[in-house]
This record gives C-alpha cells, sequence and structure tokens, in this order.
C-alpha cells in the first residue's frame, strides 16, 4: 500500500514536471509568434497586440468581408480586422476588452449574423491565453463551472491542441498583418432562400450588451452590419433590427442587396464572399460607415 | 463398446476431421484444448461421430456436452 | 456520464470508498452495487428504469422455474426457455425495430398503391437495451442446457443485470463467469486496482488521442462524400476503421478497468484484430462479447439442426449468423447487407480453407513474414470496406459514397487533417506497435514492463499525451447508439 502510493505520487510529480515544461515552452512561443495570419496568429494579434481606429469583429465573415485597406482609404483611419472563424459574441466581447487595455478605437464594427447562435463554436481556441490575457482569465473564471477551472490550473490543458495550431502558423500562414484574408475561388450566382430558424443563446446575448456598455463608456460607435449570404434567416434578422432599435445601434444590412446576387463569382460559397466580393462590400461598407461616422 | 474403445474410436475421428496427425483425448478434453476444434469445425465432428456409432443425439444434449467425457457418456447411453 | 469526465470519477469514488471499507459480506457489496447501477443507469435514461427492474425479476424467476423443471418436465423447461428468448426479443424487436418495421411496411403498402393508415413511429431506443437483453437471454438459455445453475439471490442477479460499467455498451457478460464472482466477499486488491486503472488509462488513450481525433474529418468526409474523391474517401475508409476500433475498443478497456478495481472481471471485447489473418480470424477477435454470445446461441444451434446438410448447412448457418451480428446493431438495411457481406466472406473463407492450408504447405508459408502480413492487409482492407458501409446511414448514402471511387484519384481533403498527422498517427503507430508486441512476443510492454521506471515514466508521459494531445471536448461513443 505505501508502494502504491509512492508510485502514485512519483506518477504525478513527473506528470506535473512536464506540464510545467510544456507550458512554459508553450507559453513562450504563444507570445512570440511571428506576424502571421493563421488561426492562433490572428486571436493572439488580437487579444495582445493589435491597435487601430476602426475594429472589425465577428467569424469567418469578417474575416473574408472587411479589406482594412479599402475601407481605410475611404474612411482615412487606420481599421483593424479581428474577425477569426467560428468565433461568437464572447469572444467579440473579449476583443473588445482587450483592445481597450491598450486603446480606445473611434469605431467598432460586428458583423452580427449568427454571432448569437448556441454552441461553443471554436471559443475553446483562446484558451492558451488563460493567464495571458486579461479578459480572457477572467471570463474563464467568471463564467465557467469549477470543473473547467480546476482543468485550467493544467497547462497541458490549456494548451492542448496548440501544437496543431502553432504548425499551421510556422507551415503555411499568409503573412498579411491586418487580419483580412481573401477567399480564393468562387460559385456562380444562386438564388437566395428564406429561412426561418431564430436560435438566440442568452450568454452571448449579455455579452452583446456588455460590447454596448463598454462602448457607451469609453464613448466609442458601435456598427452592425449584416453581410450578404444565401440562406437568409428572416426571423433573426427582425430580432437583430429591434435589437439595434433598442440600442440606437446602425445596423448597415447589405443582406438583400441585389449586387451581390445578380453577377457570378462573388460569392466563394453559400455563406462567404469572394475576393471580387469583399472588395465590393468593402466599399460599399465604408461609405456607409463614412456617413455614419460623420466628418 | 467399452469406454476405452470409444476414446480411441474418437481419436481417429478427430484426427481425421480435424486433419491432426495425433490426438489422444480424455475425458476432461474441452475445445480449448484443441486449437482447430472451433465453432466451425465442431459440427463436423458431432456428424462424424454420429455416422461412425449409429447414434443420433438431440441438438440439447449437443448443447449440454462441456467436455468430451460427457460426449461419451450420451454415446455410451444411446448404444444399444 | 462517461467514463472519461469528472462527474464519472466523483461517482466511482462515492461508491468505491463505502464499497470496499463498509460491508463486511457480499450481500451488502451486492446491494449497494446494485443501487449504485441504478442510480447510473437512471442518469442516463430514468423513464427505463422501471422495465429494467421488471425483467429482471421475471427473468429471476424464469431461471428458477426453468432449472425446477428441467428433468421433472423437460418439455415446460423447454417452453420456459423459449419464452424468456421471446421476451427478451421482444423487447429488443418493440424498441428498436419496430418503427423502421412500420415505416417500411407503410412504403411497401404504398407502393402496392393498397390502402393503409400506418404512420410512422418515434419510439425512443433506451440506451444499452441491445446489452442487456442479450445477458438475460443468454442467462436461461445457459440455464436450460445446465452450464450453470440459477441464481438464488435476486440482488445478485440484478446486479448481474445491471453493472453499471457494462450496462450501456457491454461487454455483454455471462452468467456463468460472473454471477460467482458476486456469490464472494471482494476485497481490495492492489493488483486488481492497479491493472484497472493501467486499462482505463489505456482505454481513454485509445478513444481520445485516436477516435475522437479522427471523428471530426471521417464525418466530413462521409457526411458529404458527394463533394469529396477516390483519395478522401479511401483514406476515410481506413480512418474509420480504426476510428471504431479505437473507440469501441476504448469504452471495452474502460469498463472493464473500472470492473477490475472494483475487484470483478468481465468479458473481453477485443484481441488485437488488425492482427488477423483472415476474415474468420478477425471476428473472433473483435466485438467478441457478441460473436462469442451470438456464436454461441445462434450459430450452434442452427449448425447442429442443419448437420446434416453437410457443408451447406455450415454455410446457411455462417450467413446467418453474421446477418444476426449486422442487425443487432439496428434496424437499417445497411446493416442487413454488412451482415450479408461479412457472411458471403466468411463462407468463402471457410470453404477456400483446405486449399489454403494445402498451398501453404506446398510454399512453405508458415512462417513468412511477408505472407502473414498480406495476409493481415487483405483482411483489413475487406473490413474498411465493411466500415463503409456500416457507417453510411442509409443504403442510397453508400451507393453514392460508392459512386465517387470511379471519378477518379486527386488530392486529399486536408482541412483538420493535420491534427490527425500530428496527434492520432503516433498514437495509431503506438497501438501497432503494442499489438504487434503483443502478437510475437509477449514481453516488451510499457505499461507492464519489467522495470519500475519505466513503468512509471510511461503512465506520466501518457497521461500527459492525454491531456495535451486528446480531443478533451468529449464526444459520445459510437456504440452507445446500438
Amino acid at each position: 500500500m505505501k508502494q502504491l502510493f509512492l508510485k502514485a505520487v512519483a506518477i504525478l510529480a513527473l506528470v506535473v514536471a512536464i506540464d510545467v515544461a510544456v507550458g512554459s515552452a508553450s507559453r513562450y512561443v504563444c507570445t512570440h509568434l511571428s506576424d502571421k495570419q493563421s488561426q492562433i496568429g490572428s486571436i493572439q494579434q488580437s487579444l495582445l497586440r493589435k491597435t487601430g481606429d476602426v475594429l472589425v469583429l465577428g467569424a469567418s465573415c469578417a474575416k473574408y468581408h472587411y479589406n482594412p485597406q479599402i475601407l481605410g482609404d475611404s474612411l482615412q483611419l487606420t481599421v483593424q480586422n479581428s474577425g477569426v472563424g467560428g468565433m461568437n459574441m464572447i469572444y467579440c466581447d473579449l476583443v473588445l476588452q482587450a483592445y481597450l487595455e491598450r486603446c480606445r478605437p473611434q469605431c467598432v464594427v460586428v458583423d452580427i449574423y449568427g454571432q448569437l447562435d448556441p454552441g461553443e463554436g471554436r471559443l475553446p481556441r483562446v484558451k492558451p491565453f488563460y493567464g495571458i490575457s486579461q479578459p480572457v482569465t477572467s471570463y474563464y473564471d467568471r463564467e465557467t463551472d469549477w470543473q473547467q477551472r480546476l482543468k485550467l490550473c493544467s497547462a497541458l490543458y490549456r494548451y492542448n491542441g496548440t501544437f496543431d495550431l502553432l504548425f499551421r502558423h510556422l507551415l503555411n500562414a499568409p503573412n498579411t498583418t491586418n487580419g483580412y484574408a481573401v477567399k480564393a475561388g468562387a460559385v456562380a450566382r444562386f438564388d437566395t432562400v428564406v429561412v426561418r430558424n431564430l436560435k438566440i443563446d442568452t450568454v452571448k446575448v449579455c455579452h452583446l450588451e456588455n460590447i454596448v456598455a463598454l462602448c457607451r463608456q469609453h464613448d466609442i460607435r458601435l456598427v452592425f452590419v449584416l453581410s450578404p449570404r444565401r440562406h437568409h434567416d428572416v426571423e433573426q434578422e427582425a430580432w437583430l433590427a429591434d435589437v439595434c432599435q433598442h440600442y440606437s445601434i446602425p445596423l448597415i444590412n447589405e443582406l438583400h442587396e441585389p449586387v451581390y446576387y445578380s453577377r457570378d463569382g462573388l460569392f466563394f460559397d453559400d455563406s462567404h464572399l469572394s475576393g471580387p466580393g469583399a472588395t465590393i462590400f468593402s466599399q460599399r461598407v465604408g461609405s456607409r460607415l463614412k456617413a455614419i461616422l460623420g466628418p | 463398446m467399452e469406454r476405452t474403445e470409444i476414446f480411441e474410436r474418437l481419436n481417429e475421428i478427430f484426427a481425421d476431421v480435424l486433419d491432426l496427425d495425433d490426438v489422444s483425448l480424455t475425458d476432461a478434453t474441452t475445445a480449448n484444448d484443441i486449437e482447430e476444434w472451433d465453432s466451425l469445425s465442431h459440427i463436423p465432428l458431432v456428424v462424424a461421430v454420429e455416422k461412425a456409432f449409429g447414434v443420433k443425439f438431440t441438438s440439447l444434449e449437443i448443447m449440454k456436452w462441456s467436455n468430451v467425457g460427457e460426449m461419451v457418456n450420451s454415446i455410451l447411453q444411446k448404444q444399444p | 456520464m462517461v467514463v472519461n469526465s469528472i462527474n464519472f470519477w466523483l461517482f466511482f469514488v462515492i461508491v468505491l470508498v463505502p464499497y470496499f471499507l463498509c460491508f463486511r459480506g457480499k450481500g451488502g457489496q451486492n446491494l449497494w452495487l446494485l443501487l449504485a447501477s441504478y442510480v447510473f443507469y437512471g442518469w442516463a435514461d430514468w423513464r427505463i428504469l422501471p422495465l429494467l427492474v421488471a425483467v429482471t425479476a421475471v427473468f429471476y424467476a424464469l431461471g428458477l422455474a426453468i432449472e425446477h423443471n428441467n428433468h421433472l418436465r423437460p418439455r415446460r423447461a423447454s417452453h420456459l426457455t423459449t419464452l424468456g428468448v421471446v421476451l427478451g426479443l421482444g423487447i429488443l424487436f418493440y424498441f428498436k425495430y419496430f418503427g423502421f418495421f412500420v415505416t417500411e411496411m407503410a412504403a411497401l403498402f404504398t407502393a402496392l398503391s393498397l390502402p393503409h393508415s400506418l404512420r410512422s413511429l418515434n419510439i425512443v431506443m433506451p440506451i444499452g437495451i441491445s446489452f442487456f437483453t442479450f445477458k438475460l437471454m443468454g442467462y436461461v438459455i445457459e440455464v436450460h442446457r445446465e452450464s450453470i445453475r440459477p441464481t438464488r439471490d435476486i440482488v445478485e442477479f440484478g446486479t448481474f443485470v445491471a453493472f453499471f460499467p457494462t450496462i450501456l455498451s457491454g461487454p455483454i457478460d455471462r452468467a456463468g463467469t460472473f454471477l460467482p464472482q458476486l456469490a464472494e466477499r471482494r476485497r481490495f486488491g492492489e493488483n486488481n486496482f492497479v491493472e484497472g486503472l493501467k486499462r482505463v488509462l489505456w482505454g481513454m488513450f485509445l478513444k481520445m488521442c485516436i477516435a475522437d481525433v479522427i471523428a471530426p474529418w471521417t464525418d466530413a468526409v462521409f457526411g458529404n462524400y458527394a463533394h469529396h474523391n477516390a483519395t478522401s474517401i479511401l483514406v476515410a475508409a481506413v480512418l474509420y476503421l480504426i476510428q471504431l476500433y479505437t473507440d469501441f475498443c476504448g469504452f471495452s478497456e474502460m469498463a472493464i478497468g473500472v470492473a477490475r478495481m472494483m475487484g470483478l472481471r468481465v468479458a473481453e471485447n477485443f484481441n488485437r484484430p488488425f492482427m488477423a489473418k483472415n476474415v474468420a480470424d478477425y471476428w473472433r477477435r473483435w466485438h467478441m462479447s457478441l460473436t462469442t454470445w451470438i456464436t454461441d446461441y445462434v450459430f450452434l444451434t442452427l449448425n447442429v439442426s442443419l448437420r446434416n446438410w453437410g457443408q451447406w448447412g455450415v454455410y446457411v448457418a455462417t450467413l446467418v449468423n453474421l446477418i444476426v451480428i449486422g442487425v443487432w446493431h439496428g434496424a437499417n438495411w445497411t446493416y442487413f447487407w454488412f451482415g450479408v457481406y461479412h457472411g458471403l466472406l466468411l463462407v468463402a473463407t471457410t470453404s477456400l480453407d483446405k486449399r489454403r492450408k494445402k498451398f501453404e504447405k506446398n510454399h512453405r508459408l508458415k512462417d513468412n513474414q511477408l505472407y502473414a502480413w498480406s495476409r493481415r492487409l487483405l483482411t483489413f482492407s475487406f473490413f474498411a470496406f465493411g466500415s463503409v458501409l456500416f457507417r453510411a446511414t442509409s443504403m442510397s448514402d453508400f451507393l453514392g459514397t460508392l459512386a465517387r471511387l470511379p471519378q477518379g484519384f486527386s488530392t486529399l481533403y486536408t482541412e483538420e487533417f493535420s491534427s490527425i498527422i500530428l496527434y492520432a498517427f503516433p498514437a495509431i503507430a503506438l497501438v501497432f506497435l503494442r499489438e504487434w508486441a503483443a502478437e510475437y512476443r509477449r514481453d516488451i510492454h510499457f505499461l507492464h514492463a519489467h522495470r519500475t521506471w519505466v513503468r512509471l515514466v510511461s503512465i506520466a508521459l501518457m497521461i500527459s499525451y492525454i491531456l495535451y494531445a486528446g480531443q478533451l471536448e468529449g464526444q459520445s461513443f459510437i456504440y452507445f447508439q446500438f
């Protein structure tokens, strides 16, 4: 029995040693990533490094639709795109909080479609920044259960899956640094489809409200945008229109703009614009933003 | 027929059906002891035994055997 | 509540500590285990708990009645056994196949333009039902064949049926080996405890570092087969077979390990299937608790009754046997044809057996490694192909997937594939190494090495690997649906 106990302690000590070693190596790598646009690179830059006058938040639609160059030219401001595929409103809130630690943007643009859908999405990918980025740390400390917090004590758990992300960062990530990526390839034009599938995650609504509150507090102009796509969820659209009215947030609604649906080659797939599509989109959103922000 | 005689006949039958050179069965031998004796070769064995001794077993009897000894008991019971 | 969750281990500690410390006899231990099992099962699906208790009572009584009549009134004993089997199959049929049956009948009537008022039913299938009904049927058949004596202790019997590590997804235990263990008090044994933990660890490794890492990719390919080329589909077929093995073997290892920690040995389920040299050999090593069950009660029964048909009797029994194994997985034509496919393969294997042996003798191939490995590869390929059928949600899905093959080879679908290469491939290599070693030389085995420090370091590395590379946001087990 004593032997068994000693062996258990030895195993535990070994695991802790591996945990500390892997943890500190990973922590170093994750905070010293080169400026490349991989998933982990984008998350790291958004949470720890980037600044800009205009901040674009959202998931893959934000990443592929908003060209900071075009937007910046029309607004005469610096624009940073912080969209990361598979993320949701919680991530938007965390990124905004992280930004506010470094700088105060003039305007925050949220690509809102689907950001309030239930499900975790790729949010767990921010775990490597637990203990590094203050908003991420306090999110996990405040909003997750004791089991999650217990697991987060282990560095191996925090960096679970990051080896793969780092590998991809080193291997084939493009070098752009403003957060925008082009979806290469395109499909023929299609007819839009109306769906009714309103599912709202109340936790994410709380984070939306937090974004609204933060923008008010720091006197930042908040704008919501609906990107064009094949499936038009009319219930979600109406619900969002209500939200915008309630908080008096301007809504740039590109969902029904015929310009995207009348030509071949502007969409990459059902819900993402191609390179040419994104150019048109950025120009249109840029001019609308200019009108909203005023001189 | 005596028990020992039956065993001798059975050794021959097993060697023949299972394609083995030499088999020496005892009361306690089970399918686990002979590699070639599996669920597929079990039935040809039973058929060969029935033919050789001129007997017919019921299904339940066959299912109840747990070793060669019990099979021999059944054969002895059935013999005229 | 799955074994690889914090909740399970909290539950297990609460069960385990009093289990060893508070009870002086086996009665108390069994009652405690029974309560724990009902709580565990109720947690998964409380609505079906009354059914479980009721069938336990009925089969307990049947067991005693069959034994009582076995010699006094053999016909009545046979009838009672039939009743038990019909009851077990009836429950299984109602929950698992009735909805499918009604839908198919309705389709048939519609096709023949006959009037009918059949509607599709939506019967929720209780988790684990295919596993515990098989335990119960096996019990009455064994009592009737007099291979076991029925137990008089209903708590003992209830524990056997509802035993929590195995009730959700097997292994399907036999009363003959399990009940005698309940008849004695279990004491805490260091060896059992450590061995159990090692098997749990190995199970987690299989499940979390291989099966769950592969799953998203194979789902993406088979779920959208219309968009994938032959290369991706073939790679997915190979990976899916590995996924299926590691998922289910992982579950079985955890169940066996947890039971072992409590001093109980349950049936083994896998014996290195990828080392099998032909299809028959593979089936003897794959989901063994099910295949031996069906072999003992379906194949043997059929084979004995058809013994005068000669070879043909064996072929028919083999085919039926494999179809039963296929259909056991669920009400879907894919499982039926999966059974037919493997049945035919097995018939071919059996009928060519003599010729193969002759061929091997003539060419002195018995110890030829190249020959052995090509047989293994061929067997693996047969099963990988079968796993596409097994994975398909319908026959049209399966045929649609096959129709992609002639479209030609081209680049592999690589979205998210890097995690498979980085995390799953080293783990798969380790599994193959371990199984190869166990197949040839039984002594090199890192978790069971002779040197203490090798064991300790292996365990620590394995825990670290699971934490760092494993898929921790757990997915359900494939076999929970069966």
